[in-house]
């Protein structure tokens, strides 16, 4: 059964004379425990499509399933509820609060939860461990790496143990290895705790680790393609369809 | 249009929150110096008062004091905008402005900005001088029009001071593109925390506390420490321990916010149980981060609190001082001289004024000679200054009409000395000698000073010496004189009349009688009564109780009035400034508040977190002020009196409402921004 439907949204900006369609009636499913790349050129849709499916942002028509509830009818609060149990963020920018350290910006969405000190602590230890982050979780933001810092966004969007992960371009702003080592967490995450994972991005490298990728143009479904064989091989694939689609920008 | 004058009016436009706050703070400035310098100028206010009161140079010298903190409060503003401003003038520059046309759009820009601040605070200040002087005339019962005129002599000298502060923030302001570097106007740090507790740090925290608690045991044992002065200063310099207490209450209120508050915080951040609950990590982190960047303005509003609390117990003070006073000038309805005591009849028969009782006491005046021991073998050189003498009884008798008298008793060798209340502060510190002609008066021991003089002590030339009924008999004086007190009937009906049959007796009343030293050694001093010629020593022949009800009512109102004027308005415009520069730190801030939506906090939520950490902002200033402010309160009892507890507990009551007010209007505001931006 699918875990996410896209059912025929459709998302209009603008009043009257200066509408624009985003989104153009776009359906799709997404399995449990599958790893989604969105691709498209610029002002193709996906960082819209990413935000409605995250329930940052609501369709103007059409409706998402999540984990068979249809999110698009909740309120305000039950949707905040929503998110915070079972959804996870990634942004490119990491997005993380210059006045927390590293830990206090892990545990936060614990702390919003008001869970006990103790599981907070514990769970802050194993993902500390896992994503190499012990040694800086007292510092701030600004006192460590880039990679650091996306590290920490990681373990800050999957402490929670979402069922659900949105990342939106993850690895613009990291250098090939740091770049590298996240996809590499990203694709353990995926397989070893079965999270399923939906990432916007237009390099063909970082869309290479998916398992299927969406093609996006001009705010509809243009193409999908499906890993079944080496990385390698599917990179190719991604770089023909980019060629076919009119490019992507790097 | 030039090109300059473009780019000037299109940074206007794009950094209109940061100029809005310039221009309010600015607007702030204006109206309340221009006000109050209207009132100090204007005559019918001025004059119209029945007492003789230094109206306005008092209110010129707040005009003053008002400016000072004015012209610290609006360098502040302009710091805080300009620094914003920073990465926008490293752009032009990079773009090829050249300096000195940056410089001169600097220039411009500010000083139009002034001068809009400038229109907008005359026009706002010259309403409000009216409503102002209005309810001044109101505080001090005069009625009397008050048709104010803009004062041309106030608007001058505002705009021309105005645009000396103008000039001198639009030559700081321009001056910046040549102090700094480009690089350094990139690189400006946008909040992001970098604490570091060195142990300097750590050190100056605990400085603070010092710098607290000592002014703490000053203020507790402010009686005492008075006369230790006197010890290497040579007199009771308590004017010298108050100014002590402010400057040490001035630095710790500033290493308070800079060094201690940042490590209890910090500490507190450590304490998980506390902290990982809901928001309170944001709100502690935002409110972390707010308190460094406005330590400034917060210690500022800290000490503005603690200086309006603290005039407000100095008002209660006032207020309780004022009715003693009242009682102690004007015991009785009326007292006269013997000299004018038909005419006090006559004219309380002329109005129907029957009366209820009277009480006669009988003086006597003598020379004295006064010295101060020095060491043990000097003293000062000695001077003549005359004193008057009462009997026992006479005194005792003077309580019939005089509830506030404490009863006395004393033996034939013993006396007792009135004297006013700070000129006992000398005779505590100093060792006087008195002498006398009279033997029998030498051989007196004085067994207590006293402060309350029995028919008020406006009636005596100087000090008062009670003696047993035997020795006022034997003491020789060719000047003597009565002072008869009379209670009336219905006197609340005369008191609140309107009817100013007093002029006859307030005529009386401002006379008054001069006494005429002839010879220069202590036994041909010789003193006499004059009408005319004036002197040194005088006192006053008829005393009415309402018409010094009145000036008392008039002086407090005048003073209470001032106090509270300057302690709102400076409180008020701090908070508005707080509440501006929150507002302008959001839009930094938005980020923040997207991403907790994103990570699913709800708006509820949202807003407790704003709340918390306004709370937070707001609160801290308050606690610290009230503190400092509680201080001062035995400073005013020892100095003064016992303040008057019910108007401490109106005027701090009246204050925290208000200050609550402004709390609970910019979280609201706050709130409403974030929840309606995300």
């Amino acid at each position: 059964m699918a875990f996410i439907e896209v059912d025929h949204v459709k998302k209009i900006y603008g009043m009257k004379f200066n509408r624009s369609t985003a989104i153009d009636n776009i359906s799709f499913v997404i399995d449990p425990g599958e790893f989604v790349g969105i691709m498209g050129p610029s002002g193709a849709g996906k960082t819209t499509l990413l935000n409605i499916m995250s329930t940052i942002d609501k369709p103007t028509f059409g409706h998402i399933k999540i984990d068979n509830q249809d999110v698009t009818q909740y309120d305000e609060k039950k949707l905040s509820e929503f998110r915070r149990q079972k959804l996870g963020f990634i942004f490119q920018d990491f997005n993380l609060l210059n006045s927390l350290t590293i830990r206090e910006n892990i545990i936060l969405p614990l702390a919003l939860d008001k869970l006990n000190v103790a599981t907070i602590e514990e769970k802050l230890a194993n993902i500390a461990t896992v994503l190499n982050l012990n040694t800086i979780l007292e510092r701030f933001p600004n006192e460590v790496s880039i990679g650091q810092q996306q590290r920490a966004a990681v373990a800050r969007a999957i402490i929670t143990e979402p069922k659900m992960l949105f990342a939106d371009e993850p690895t613009g702003s990291l250098d090939s290895k740091a770049a590298t080592e996240l996809l590499q967490y990203l694709t353990d995450v995926n397989e070893k705790q079965k999270m399923t994972l939906m990432m916007v991005t237009h390099d063909a490298f970082t869309a290479s680790y998916c398992k299927r990728i969406i093609f996006i143009k001009d705010g509809h479904v243009f193409a999908e393609i499906r890993r079944d064989g080496q990385r390698k091989d599917f990179f190719q694939k991604i770089i023909d369809m980019q060629a076919a689609i009119g490019g992507g920008e790097q | 249009m030039k090109p300059l004058a473009n780019i000037v009016l299109k940074s206007v436009r794009r950094s209109f929150w940061d100029y809005l706050i310039y221009v309010i703070a600015s607007s702030i400035a204006v109206t309340v110096y221009f006000s109050f310098l209207s009132m100090s100028f204007n005559k019918e206010l001025t004059q119209n008062s029945r007492v003789e009161l230094p109206i306005s140079v008092t209110l010129q010298i707040s005009s003053f004091l008002i400016l000072i903190f004015i012209a610290c409060f609006m360098m502040y503003t302009n710091l805080f905008v300009a620094k914003r401003r920073e990465k926008e003038i490293a752009v032009y520059h990079l773009l090829g402005v050249k300096k000195s046309q940056i410089a001169a759009m600097l220039f411009v820009e500010n000083l139009i900005l002034g001068n809009i601040a400038l229109m907008i605070g005359l026009a706002v200040g010259a309403l409000f001088s009216k409503l102002f002087a209005m309810i001044l005339l109101r505080a001090m019962v005069i009625t009397a029009d008050t048709n104010i005129i803009v004062s041309w002599r106030s608007l001058i000298n505002t705009v021309l001071i105005f645009n000396v502060i103008f000039l001198v923030m639009s030559v700081i302001n321009s001056s910046i593109i040549y102090r700094k570097q480009l690089i350094s106007l990139f690189t400006h740090n946008d909040g992001a925390s970098n604490e570091h507790f060195g142990s300097f740090k750590r050190l100056l925290a605990i400085v603070s506390l010092f710098l607290i608690g000592v002014p703490l045991y000053l203020a507790v044992n402010f009686e005492e420490l008075g006369p230790i002065f006197n010890i290497w200063l040579r007199r009771n310099d308590y004017l010298l321990v108050i100014v002590m207490i402010a400057v040490m209450i001035i630095l710790g209120t500033l290493l308070v916010f800079y060094c201690l508050i940042p490590i209890l915080l910090r500490l507190m951040q450590k304490w998980h149980h506390f902290m990982y609950r809901g928001g309170r990590l944001l709100a502690f982190s935002n409110l972390k981060g707010n308190l460094r960047q406005n330590a400034v303005m917060l210690s500022l509003m800290t000490l503005l609190i603690m200086f309006s609390l603290s005039a407000f117990i100095g008002m209660a003070t006032l207020y309780s001082y004022a009715q003693k006073t009242i009682d102690q000038v004007a015991p009785a309805h009326f007292i006269t001289d013997n000299y004018h005591l038909a005419t006090v009849k006559k004219v309380l028969k002329e109005n129907q004024l029957e009366i209820k009782q009277q009480v006669t006491g009988h003086f006597k005046i003598i020379p004295m000679r006064t010295s101060v021991q020095l060491n043990q073998k000097n003293s000062s050189k000695p001077k003549i200054t005359p004193i008057t003498i009462m009997s026992e009884s006479d005194y005792n008798r003077a309580r019939r009409i005089q509830d506030g008298l404490e009863s006395i008793k004393i033996k034939s060798d013993e006396s007792i000395m009135i004297l006013h209340k700070l000129a006992r502060y000398q005779i505590d510190g100093e060792k006087q000698l008195i002498h006398f002609d009279q033997e029998s008066l030498n051989q007196l021991k004085i067994q207590k000073y006293q402060s309350i003089f029995p028919y008020g002590e406006t009636h005596y030339v100087k000090n008062l010496m009670i003696v047993d009924d035997k020795v006022y008999n034997g003491v020789k004086s060719d000047t003597r004189y009565n002072l008869t007190a009379i209670d009336i009937k219905k006197y609340q009906a005369f008191a609140q009349s309107e009817n100013d049959f007093g002029h006859k007796l307030d005529d009386q009343a401002k006379e008054q009688t001069y006494l005429q030293l002839t010879g220069t050694s202590l036994e041909n001093t010789h003193y006499n009564f004059s009408a005319q010629s004036k002197s040194r020593y005088h006192y006053q022949n008829v005393g009415v109780r309402k018409q010094v009800a009145k000036n008392v009512t008039q002086l407090t109102g005048f003073f209470i009035y001032v106090t509270c004027f300057i302690s709102i308005i400076l409180v008020v415009a701090t908070c508005s400034i707080m509440m501006l520069q929150q507002m302008v730190d959001l839009r930094q801030n938005q980020k923040t508040y997207s991403l907790m939506q994103s990570l699913g906090v709800t708006n509820k939520e949202i807003r407790r977190i704003v709340y918390q950490q306004t709370a937070g902002l707001f609160l801290i200033p308050v606690i610290l002020g009230s503190i400092e402010a509680l201080f001062t309160f035995n400073i005013y009892v020892a100095l003064f009196d016992l303040p008057n507890i019910n108007v401490i507990i109106f005027f701090w009551g009246t204050f925290y409402a208000m200050y609550y007010g402004l709390f609970l209007i910019t979280a609201h505001v706050l709130n409403r921004i974030i929840n309606n931006r995300n």
